[in-house]
């Protein structure tokens, strides 16, 4: 009979499963986390430098050898998912490890719905293998941990990775919760994606400020962002000099080093200057620019008498010795130097060769935009730009802290072995080792601290541009507005700061990658940009290229079989300088004639398409291989033509786009977006660089001869919620980016799982509908689970003169009957023992749960009286009043209970009350969770807006028996003023009325198409036929009669059918008035702010207004009588207004007189304290004065006050 | 006393009748994880005797609440 009621029950499902479109949109997010976790952090591991010890001296090495060279190298790193800390935190070998972590009961598990209701942190401990191994001893592995690192919502370390939308629910998430974010303190908290330079790319260009860096700098420089498969990243910057040479510059540590060109070229490759000097100029000698500069650049090493490779490893190991983490003491100055060169130079490239080849490749970049052969390229053009995404950061800042780890470790140990005292057997104890890693400050804290707060605190600054704002709280207000938080791309904060505009622009290159539509307007203005709906942040390689590796082999091969000549490591032999450089994420692979190039890239990009596996070779090129093919645009000609001709064309401007190559890209962190191949058919994958020399049609009519290329749908330039506008492509452009601001502000779905969640406000409106009228992107991102507004009966009409200046007129009828309706949810915790700093372990205990305490009969009487149930919890659906408890505890110090009252003005009902344990189930730490309801129906002066940036307020409701009405006996819910069109120019309002006048008539839904082109390219025509044949006027007019006197108004009335939001806005959280309330105690001023019950501000300006108007009584009433209005006195004599006081003595002397005359004596004889008299005058001042009088006084300023008779 | 017979179920408690009348009504609790009934005794730590959740959410009484309906 005991029937088992569960919970989950209840839920039902529709047959439609949520649309993938959908549940990718945060896809990124999770894949670079997966990434991060998977694949990088075995590479930082192997990265990462052990921590060496080398035994102090050689006499303590005589003496005890257990203190010979140790060496601390992290071997595996293993994160597991968020479990319950029950588990003793012993030594917990690997083994153990691994069983427990994978093998944990489903109890023990910790939700991420757990987190977010009892404000935890989701994350989930992190165990690092550590092998020790002692001089030439066998490795001896221990497994530590290193605390808990948070975890990303729905990647592989959650509980909810590949879980299905039932399962989900049964977790108590949304079913469309899509993870890619981080719960801190039951926060959400989201890595916001942001812009960096492409990595491994040289990118030339100028910057004034250069000249300033040192003598002989010029504005020229070449950058490469260089990033290891680890994620590690070093800038190099190569300068021009203007006597021709060529420095480097890098930051390393916050710390910044110069190094001449000629240092690096040498200390790299054992050749001759001859051989170098061949190899840059590639018998270019026709322009003896190049050639002269070279010449400069190799007298360096006559300068600084260097002259073989050791020298210069040796000069390098010298000068970075004292900067240098991780190096050895006994180390040579020549081993330093490749250490350097190993760990910071180029360090996306392994071989000595490679760095050569890249630092040569730069220097050649350098030299032809010197020369003018090539423009410059644009920093803040995509082409150049990739995205630096949340599991790519999480995991280089993890390198780094796990890296201090060890160096603090060190360090640690280093002191110890100096301690004569200390027993040096204990460093072969396993536990010795644990204990050096727990004295550290745990990296989970360290990566908790870096999410919760945004601030990136740092040794190196992991080569980033800012060290605050990196993370935001995922602000789940309504669908629109969180998912666009996933997709929005930051420029930096750097930029923010930035005078200049240019930044902020818009740029042809952005098209496809970047929504030019949705970016908000005013401070972050083009900084803070949208991806668009097709666009796909790369978070997880594809193929393996960047690996040395089979397949990078194989693509080699495939890449000399197609016309490339292969780089060799032999320097005799030079390939013509007209042969464009291929180059493969920064690596020079080999060279191609300008001729093959063209033929060369077809091919690739074919197989790149084609995705063939007949062959090894075939299937080493990735799918989303980029393949930038530069063309030289004015191919430097043959030695036959002298150079005289060459200058000429130089000088008239004749200059390549670009530096000419193929740059081929397979690393992660890049956009790429699929197009439609038109040569070889089927979907490629294109990315920003390559995309600017393909010739893509956007429609049909489009296509040219030369065309190779053709966008899926032009819809695809748009974001997601860009795209979701109907009839966008009518409306003026910026009525479209408000509208994209808007539909983040409206009241709408958030989620279906309330009574799980407990975010600080959510906004909820009772009566969404799916819009009539919607576009494609809006059924493929299934927006209509989550709806957001009403489809209301809009008339455009001047009626009552309520519609004035964007004044909205809503129907009462239509209002009683739900419309607009929503309401409010905050939720908050209320713990029964607040954790005070530093408290006595008594405070912590004072209070216990009411129901836990035997108390009087009145006791409960009183309890009952008060709505609060025995647990000392308000029933649910209380509603709870300005000062009517909320919550009882009984106070064990008083032994009686305590009473604490809802503070708010607005009355509010329980929605849920949540009793939550501790971890340690002390029965003396419950915390009470609250979810409180406002109601918050339309009242006049909420917001509310169309589709098409067209926002308004509610200025009355109007009785539905004086709205005007139409023929059929319609009338609107909605009145707005037509002049809320000529100027804005948002045809695709008016459209959707007639739309969804047609659809509702009709009873379907209109889907419709941005940038579709209906029958003789007439949207118009297309709906007014429909109109007409459902027997209505062709315009959407009608005629219509005033409710008020009943007789037909003189022009017909557009009406029709749009979907309106309802805006956060609201008046009740804004409106703010007083006629008295509290004081500061300082100033005795009002205080401010609408939460104290504060007044509004009369400042300098609304000063000067009544100053104009010789308002003075106004002014004196406003500032002084309704302020800090007092009265004091002031010393004739000597002005002051602190000397001043009455003496009780002299009142007393003074009463023997008569009573009129003590009045009067009373304001006279106030005695001046400095003065020695009573010449004191009572005075009205403003209190802040007294207050200034006495701080300037502190200061040893007097301040004196003249009396004059008043005029 | 019908209220205090029956819980939501619509079945008979039986620990409620057996309670002492001078103990006051215990709170009935629904637990987050498992969904089943929950009451807290004296000095009872919040965690579910079925599932050993931790958060409990207080249920909704059949006590009538008085509303204004104007």
């Amino acid at each position: 009979m005991q029937k088992e009621r569960k919970v989950n029950d209840k839920v039902r499902f529709t047959e439609k499963t949520l649309s993938t479109q959908l549940m990718n949109a945060a896809k990124h997010h999770i894949e670079s986390f997966d990434y991060a976790m998977q694949v990088c952090l075995p590479r930082i591991c192997s990265q990462l430098l052990a921590a060496e010890i080398s035994a102090p001296t050689e006499a303590e090495l005589a003496r005890n050898k257990n203190a010979a060279n140790t060496q601390y190298p992290f071997k595996k790193m293993l994160i597991w998912k968020p479990a319950r800390q029950d588990q003793s935190s012993g030594l917990i070998t690997y083994s153990q490890g691994s069983a427990s972590g994978k093998g944990s009961q489903d109890g023990d598990k910790v939700y991420p719905s757990e987190c977010r209701l009892r404000s935890l942190t989701y994350a989930a401990p992190l165990y690092a293998t550590i092998a020790r191994k002692i001089d030439n001893e066998p490795e001896e592995k221990v497994t530590v941990p290193l605390g808990d690192v948070p975890v990303m919502v729905r990647s592989e370390n959650c509980h909810l990775h590949a879980l299905t939308e039932q399962e989900l629910v049964k977790r108590h998430e949304d079913m469309a919760e899509l993870g890619g974010y981080f719960i801190i303190n039951g926060n959400e908290r989201i890595v916001r994606m942001l812009i960096m330079t492409k990595r491994n790319y040289p990118v030339a260009f100028s910057r004034p400020t250069f000249i300033n860096r040192g003598k002989l700098f010029t504005p020229f420089a070449v950058q490469m962002r260089c990033v290891r498969d680890d994620l590690f990243a070093q800038t190099l910057t190569l300068h021009y000099l203007s006597d021709g040479n060529c420095s480097m510059r890098l930051i390393y540590q916050k710390q910044e080093f110069l190094i001449p060109a000629y240092v690096i070229l040498k200390a790299l490759v054992d050749v001759t200057d001859v051989q170098i000097y061949n190899k840059l100029v590639k018998g270019y000698f026709k322009n003896r620019q190049i050639g002269d500069r070279v010449e400069v650049l190799l007298q360096d090493g006559n300068k600084l008498s260097l002259y073989s490779q050791n020298q210069c490893l040796a000069y390098l190991g010298s000068r970075f010795r004292m900067a240098l983490v991780g190096v050895q003491s006994d180390m040579s100055d020549v081993d330093v130097g490749n250490f350097f060169i190993q760990r910071h130079l180029f360090v996306h490239t392994q071989s000595y060769k490679d760095k050569f080849n890249t630092l040569c490749i730069m220097i050649e970049k350098l030299y032809a935009v010197v020369a003018q052969e090539c423009e410059l390229d644009n920093l803040d053009s995509p082409s150049n730009q990739e995205v630096l995404l949340s599991g790519h950061l999480y995991a280089s800042l993890l390198a780094e802290k796990l890296q201090d780890l060890l160096l603090g470790a060190k360090a640690k140990i280093v002191r110890d072995l100096r301690n004569p005292n200390f027993d040096r057997l204990q460093i072969r104890n396993p536990l010795y080792m644990k204990k050096m890693i727990d004295s550290q400050v745990s990296v989970g804290k360290k990566m908790e601290h870096f999410l919760a707060t945004g601030n990136l605190i740092s040794r190196t600054n992991l080569d980033l541009m800012q060290t605050a704002g990196y993370t935001i709280v995922a602000d789940k207000l309504n669908n629109h507005r969180y998912l666009s938080h996933f997709r929005s791309i930051h420029r930096g904060q750097y930029f923010a700061e930035m005078k200049t505009t240019t930044v902020r622009k818009l740029l042809p290159e952005a098209w496809g990658f970047l929504c030019p539509v949705h970016t908000p307007d005013g401070g972050p203005c083009g900084l803070l940009n949208h991806i668009t709906s097709s666009c796909i942040p790369l978070a997880k390689e594809d193929g393996e290229l960047c690996r040395h590796g089979e397949k990078l082999k194989n693509f080699k091969a495939l890449l000399a079989q197609l016309g490339m000549n292969p780089v060799s490591s032999d320097f005799g032999l030079i390939y013509p300088n007209k042969y464009l450089p291929i180059m493969l994420d920064g690596v020079l692979l080999g060279c191609v004639d300008p001729q093959i190039a063209p033929e060369l890239v077809r091919s690739l990009r074919a197989l790149k398409i084609q995705q063939l596996n007949t062959s090894a070779l075939y299937e080493s090129v990735p799918k989303t291989l980029e393949v930038a093919f530069l063309p030289p645009t004015f191919p430097p000609e043959d030695d036959t033509t002298n150079g005289e001709q060459e200058v000429q064309s130089n000088q008239k401007g004749h200059k390549n786009k670009f530096f000419p190559g193929i740059f081929m890209t397979s690393s992660v962190a890049r956009f790429v977006r699929p197009v439609q191949n038109l040569e070889v058919g089927g979907v490629e994958w294109i990315g920003p660089l390559e995309q600017v020399n393909l010739s893509i049609a956007c429609l049909e009519e489009d296509i040219r001869t030369d065309t190779t290329h053709q966008e899926i749908d032009p819809i695809n330039v748009l974001s997601m919620i860009a795209s979701t506008i109907p009839f966008a492509d009518y409306n003026q452009s910026p009525r479209n980016m408000y509208q994209c601001q808007m539909a983040k502000q409206t009241m709408g779905t958030p989620y279906h799982n309330h009574p799980y969640r407990m975010d600080n406000k959510v906004y909820r409106i009772l009566f969404p509908q799916e819009p009539l009228v919607r576009t494609e992107n809006y059924n493929n991102y299934d927006f209509r689970q989550y709806p957001s507004g009403t489809n209301a009966v809009v008339a455009v009409i001047s009626y009552t003169g309520y519609d004035m200046e964007d004044a909205m007129i809503i129907n009462k009828s239509a209002y009683e009957r739900g419309f607009g309706h929503g309401c409010v949810y905050k939720s908050y915790i209320k713990e029964l023992n607040e954790q005070v700093m530093g408290g006595s372990s008594s405070s912590k205990s004072r209070y216990r749960m009411i129901n836990q305490n035997k108390y009087r009969e009145d006791a409960r009487i009183d309890l009952a009286e008060k709505n609060i149930d025995s647990d000392g919890t308000p029933q649910i659906g209380l509603k709870l009043t300005h000062g009517s408890p909320e919550l009882c505890v009984y106070d064990t110090v008083l032994g009686k209970p305590k009473y604490m009252s809802f503070k708010d003005n607005e009355p509010a009902r329980v929605e849920n009350v949540r009793l939550m344990g501790d971890e340690k189930g002390s029965a003396n730490n419950v915390n009470y969770g609250y979810t409180i309801r406002y109601s918050r129906n339309p009242v006049i002066g909420d917001k509310f807006s169309s589709r098409h940036g067209q926002k308004g307020v509610l200025s009355v409701l109007w009785p539905q028996e004086d709205m005007p009405f139409t023929e059929s006996g319609i009338s609107p819910d909605i009145i707005i003023n037509p002049h809320a069109f000529p100027s804005r120019m948002t045809i695709g309002m008016l459209i959707e009325s007639i739309a969804g006048k047609s659809g509702s008539n009709s009873g379907q839904f209109k889907t419709v198409k941005t940038f579709e082109k209906y029958e003789d390219d007439d949207v118009v025509q297309y709906f007014g036929q429909e109109l007409l044949k459902q027997g209505y006027n062709y315009y959407g007019t009608e005629t219509m009669y005033s409710g008020i006197f009943g007789d037909q108004m003189k022009v017909d009335i557009f009406l029709g059918v749009v979907y309106y939001q309802r805006l956060r806005h609201m008046v009740s959280d804004k409106s703010q008035a007083r006629a008295t309330g509290p004081y500061d105690v300082l100033t005795h001023q009002p205080v401010k702010g609408r939460k104290k019950q504060g007044g509004i501000r009369f400042g300098e300006m609304e000063r000067d207004s009544l100053l104009a108007h010789g308002a003075s009584f106004c002014l004196n009433d406003r500032l002084m009588k309704c302020s800090d209005y007092s009265e004091g006195y002031v010393c004739k004599k000597c002005g002051s207004i602190i000397s001043c006081y009455l003496n009780r003595e002299i009142l007393k002397n003074q009463s023997s007189v008569g009573a009129n005359q003590q009045k009067y004596a009373v304001n006279e004889r106030v005695y001046c304290r400095v003065c020695d008299d009573y010449d004191c005058r009572k005075v009205q001042i403003p209190y802040v004065l007294r207050y200034l009088t006495n701080e300037l006084a502190a200061m040893n300023i007097k301040l004196q006050f003249h009396l004059e008779p008043a005029v | 006393m019908d209220n205090t017979k029956m819980n939501d179920n619509g079945l008979i408690d039986i620990n409620e009748e057996d309670m002492d009348s001078r103990e006051k009504p215990k709170v009935t609790y629904i637990c987050g994880g498992c969904g089943k009934d929950n009451k807290l005794d004296k000095d009872s730590v919040i965690r579910c005797t079925h599932c050993g959740h931790r958060i409990f959410y207080k249920k909704r009484e059949r006590k009538l609440l008085q509303y204004e309906a104007r």
